[in-house]
């Protein structure tokens, strides 16, 4: 009951008082716990014996069980809503039944007009005069105090739900979104229930004519309410998810999956919605493709701009790789991963293309790509193709400056244009030879100005000095560099020239060993013709010339062994590579191979290191090698020209000189020691080096390069080499023992240097004369014992005057040879 | 352990406020009911106004409610009549 009904009631009550008394205590009544106070005033007010009369519910109650005669129903103690005459209230007991079955105010009659109306209302989520939303449970009811069947009021609960859907497609739709792909999917909504909206205004129309009942509304609705469920479930699925830049694709693939749904109305729905959708993607795609631009303000498209700020510009290589990126979360059904990369290719070329090379012109031969495009395999060959053509454009750009640097650098770094080298390496090295600390940048750069001047061209070489740690000279910091500018930053960045630097300090180590070497054989060359008296000197100068030839032939072979198998070979196989490229990645990819492969063969990465300590220990020994050389070239020098002074003041300085010449002669045993471990060590470490490299494979040549007769393999296992100073000595200078011991002998200066090599000859023969004189003079003996005996036995027999006895012998005299043989050797014996 | 106790002591007394509570509102309640009954002249005492209150909080129509209990009412006067006769 109403309040408006109240206030009717109780006017109608006689007694004020009552009233006032009666409206006190509702107000205490509303103010209570109970939850039906409503109904419990109706019941009261029914109940109520205020003088009405109530005879109806008897009455009512008798026809009813006791099938009496059937008064008149009497509503006049009612209030009710809508005036009685216009209810047809026939007096047929089956209606009364129902209105008293029916749940409800059974005053109430409604016809099914009314209850069209309203579920006409409530089909578009508005709230009637019968159909009332309930927020607890969250449905579309018919009001319980209205009388009608059961079965209606299912069936008008039933459409009610098409109401509740509605209601919240419609909250769906009129939400405001920042996402461009949901927006188009409230549109494409929107459209689909504009299809529901013309099935109410037929709705209208017919009840107009009142030819519409309820079921024949059921009927009519069945089809959009399965629409409806079905939109509603899809709804559902988006809008649990709480960002929004996943919906998107998250949308777009879910209306693709419903698009292949059984059902072919399904089917059909959700394909047309699909198709709506999927049009801000499409125009992405697009956007991107031919233009390279990104437009997304909900951040929805797979591809997203790197959003950090470190990323400058003009730096190498990041923006090609990393200006933008694929958000593999966003890509929508249809489009494959693989297409999705592609496209993400062709716009990052294009804008490549825009930044760093100031290219604009694109060729625009491409239809966009429809919506009908999308998903199917032509969608996959059509990107593909665009992709290709703007590759190809990219790789024309780039390819030709990119050959032009390519081949500058492997003229420079990499040590390809060998006359510039040598002549730079001749003008730098007095620079070089300073500490590091004193060398300075822009004099290293005018030698290298100058040193430019010997080729014709313009070059775009600079010096780079690399950071001086301590005892190093300008060698080991020196690096030529090579300017790169967009675009080819990408391709030589920073790392990739750190690697080039590398590279370049090596073969210039190198290069200075080999200078190192030629500068020694120069020294040599003083000093080819000594004169004969410097025994000592002159072997000790053949063996630092077998020394360094010995290290001229590794260092040449090595140096070709680099040069040939390690940068020649993979630079053969880039170049053949690099034509057949077909996009910036597969490039950059190729040319880090190009390096890599340069740094493992010259053992520059972790993998050689312990080979690259061997190399720079040989290195080593070979600078120690010069500095002994020079050592002793000019002790030779000095010697030679002491000597020639000698041979002027002789008496004078005889004892001082003797003195001064074993001095000379320790010092000089010194250098030939040191030139002699010097050399074991050298070797000792070549053998190292070449049982590195004969592990491996590949490094065989190398290995039979450097050690083709087993020399070195030779010395390890049998030690015919000795390397001990007496030794050496005891083979080379077998007199100087002798020499040592008779320095007095010799009075004078002429005779120092006859008597050495008489008393040598004399010392050869004399071992020989000796014997022989042993020989002959047992000879002799034997000679004078046969002569004495024959003189006895002569004696025996010459008792006989006859003195020419026949028997008489003359002993058998020497030959003139023999005498003269005598003679001589007689006076030698003197000698002895 | 006190506090616990404390809180479960304090849960049981607050019970039983509401307990007592809850009697007195519908003690309250029911005073206003039978008042405006009274009003009304229903001719219910309290006990029958308990229970018809009751049956009309768990979801009992009124209207049919109302039918009832004049029935039954009428059936008593009926009754009433006959035993006096």
């Amino acid at each position: 009951m109403d309040e408006s009904e109240l206030q009717a009631e109780m006017t109608k009550m006689t007694n004020k008082s009552q009233a006032y008394r009666l409206q006190d205590c509702i107000n205490r009544l509303n103010k209570t716990r109970l939850k039906k106070k409503n109904e419990l005033i109706h019941f009261l007010f029914r109940t109520s014996q205020l003088g009405q009369n109530n005879s109806y519910t008897n009455q009512t109650l008798d026809t009813l069980f006791k099938s009496q005669e059937i008064s008149q129903i009497n509503y006049s103690q009612t209030i009710p809503k809508k005036i009685i005459e216009e209810s047809p209230i026939n007096n047929d007991l089956m209606n009364i039944i129902q209105q008293i079955t029916d749940k409800g105010n059974g005053t109430l009659s409604i016809s099914e007009k009314d209850l069209i109306k309203d579920l006409i209302f409530s089909i578009q989520g508005i709230e009637s005069q019968f159909i009332s939303y309930d927020p607890i449970n969250d449905q579309f009811q018919v009001k319980k105090d209205i009388a009608i069947s059961s079965a209606s009021r299912k069936l008008l609960n039933v459409m009610c739900e098409c109401g509740w859907l509605f209601k919240k497609i419609q909250t769906f739709t009129q939400s405001n979104y920042n996402s461009l792909v949901l927006q188009a999917l409230q549109n494409s909504i929107k459209e689909e229930l504009n299809e529901y909206y013309r099935l109410i205004a037929y709705f209208e129309n017919l009840l107009a004519e009142s030819t519409l009942t309820l079921r024949k509304m059921y009927m009519w609705l069945k089809q959009p309410m399965h629409h409806l469920v079905q939109i509603n479930l899809v709804l559902s699925q988006n809008l649990t998810n709480v960002q929004l830049g996943t919906t998107s694709s998250l949308v777009i693939s879910i209306l693709c999956r419903y698009s292949k749904h059984g059902c072919p109305q399904t089917s059909q729905l959700f394909s047309r919605i699909l198709h709506q959708t999927t049009i801000p993607i499409v125009r992405f795609i697009n956007q991107w493709i031919f233009d390279g631009s990104l437009n997304d303000q909900a951040q929805e498209f797979f591809i997203e701009r790197n959003d950090s700020n470190k990323i400058q510009i003009r730096d190498s290589g990041e923006l090609w790789k990393n200006e933008f990126k694929v958000n593999q979360d966003k890509i929508p059904y249809m489009i494959s991963l693989n297409d999705s990369y592609k496209i993400f290719d062709t716009g990052r070329v294009i804008n490549w293309l825009r930044k760093q090379c100031k290219f604009t012109q694109f060729n625009q031969n491409y239809d966009l790509i429809t919506i009908d495009l999308l998903g199917t395999e032509q969608f996959s060959l059509f990107v593909d193709q665009v992709n290709k053509e703007y590759n190809k454009q990219l790789i024309q750009l780039i390819k030709p400056n990119f050959k032009i640097t390519l081949n500058a650098i492997k003229r420079f770094l990499l040590l390809g244009q060998g006359e510039f080298i040598h002549t730079l390496m001749e003008l730098l090295q007095t620079e070089l030879n300073k500490p590091a600390q004193q060398c300075y940048r822009h004099t290293l750069l005018s030698i290298l100005e100058s040193a430019f001047k010997h080729i014709s061209q313009e070059v775009r070489l600079n010096v780079k000095l690399l950071e001086p740690s301590q005892n190093d000279t300008g060698w080991e910091i020196f690096c030529l560099d090579y300017t790169i500018d967009e675009p080819l930053n990408t391709i030589f960045n920073q790392k990739i020239m750190l690697s080039y630097y590398r590279i370049f300090n090596f073969l210039w180590r190198i290069k200075r060993v080999e200078f190192t070497l030629t500068q020694c054989w120069k020294m040599h060359q003083k000093f080819m013709v000594i004169p004969n008296q410097f025994q000592t000197i002159k072997k000790a100068i053949q063996l630092s010339y077998q020394m360094m030839n010995e290290m001229q032939h590794f260092i040449k072979n090595f140096y070709s062994y680099l040069m040939l198998e390690a940068i020649e070979s993979s630079w053969k196989k880039f170049i053949d590579e690099c034509d057949k490229i077909q996009d910036l990645d597969g490039l950059i990819k190729i040319h880090e191979l190009f390096i890599s492969d340069i740094l493992d063969r010259s053992f520059l990465n972790t993998k050689g290191e312990s080979t690259q300590k061997l190399l720079f220990k040989l290195f080593d020994y070979i600078f120690r090698f010069k500095s002994c050389q020079e050592l002793l070239l000019s002790y030779a020098k000095d010697q030679i020209s002491q000597t020639d002074n000698q041979q002027l003041q002789l008496k004078n300085l005889l004892n001082k000189q003797q003195n001064i010449s074993r001095q000379n002669q320790n010092k000089n045993q010194d250098i030939i020691k040191s030139l002699l471990e010097l050399r074991k060590q050298y070797r000792d470490q070549m053998f190292d080096l070449l049982e590195k490299l004969k592990k491996e494979d590949r490094l065989k040549f190398l290995h039979f390069k450097l050690d083709f007769n087993e020399y070195y393999l030779g010395i390890q296992e049998s030690k015919i080499f000795n390397q001990d100073l007496e030794r050496f000595i005891e083979k080379c200078l077998p007199k100087v023992n002798e020499v040592q011991i008779q320095p007095n002998r010799v009075p004078n200066s002429k005779q120092i240097v006859q008597p050495q090599q008489q008393q040598q000859r004399i010392f050869n023969t004399n071992i020989d004369i000796q014997n022989d004189l042993r020989q002959f003079k047992e000879g002799l003996k034997q000679s004078d014992e046969q002569r004495r005996q024959q003189l006895q036995f002569k004696n025996q027999f010459t008792k006989s005057p006859l003195e020419k006895s026949p028997l008489i012998q003359i002993p058998p005299t020497m030959t003139e040879h023999e005498k003269r043989k005598n003679d001589e050797y007689l006076s030698s014996s003197d000698d002895d | 352990m006190s506090a616990n106790q404390n809180n479960s002591s304090n849960f049981k007394s607050q019970l039983k406020v509401s307990i007592s509570q809850e009697k007195e509102e519908a003690q309250e309640t029911l005073e206003i009911i039978h008042e405006m009954s009274q009003i009304l002249n229903c001719g219910l005492d309290r006990q029958q106004l308990a229970v018809l209150v009751s049956m009309i909080e768990n979801g009992v129509n009124p209207e049919a409610l109302a039918l009832v209990v004049n029935e039954m009412k009428t059936e008593l006067n009926t009754y009433k009549k006959i035993h006096k006769q």
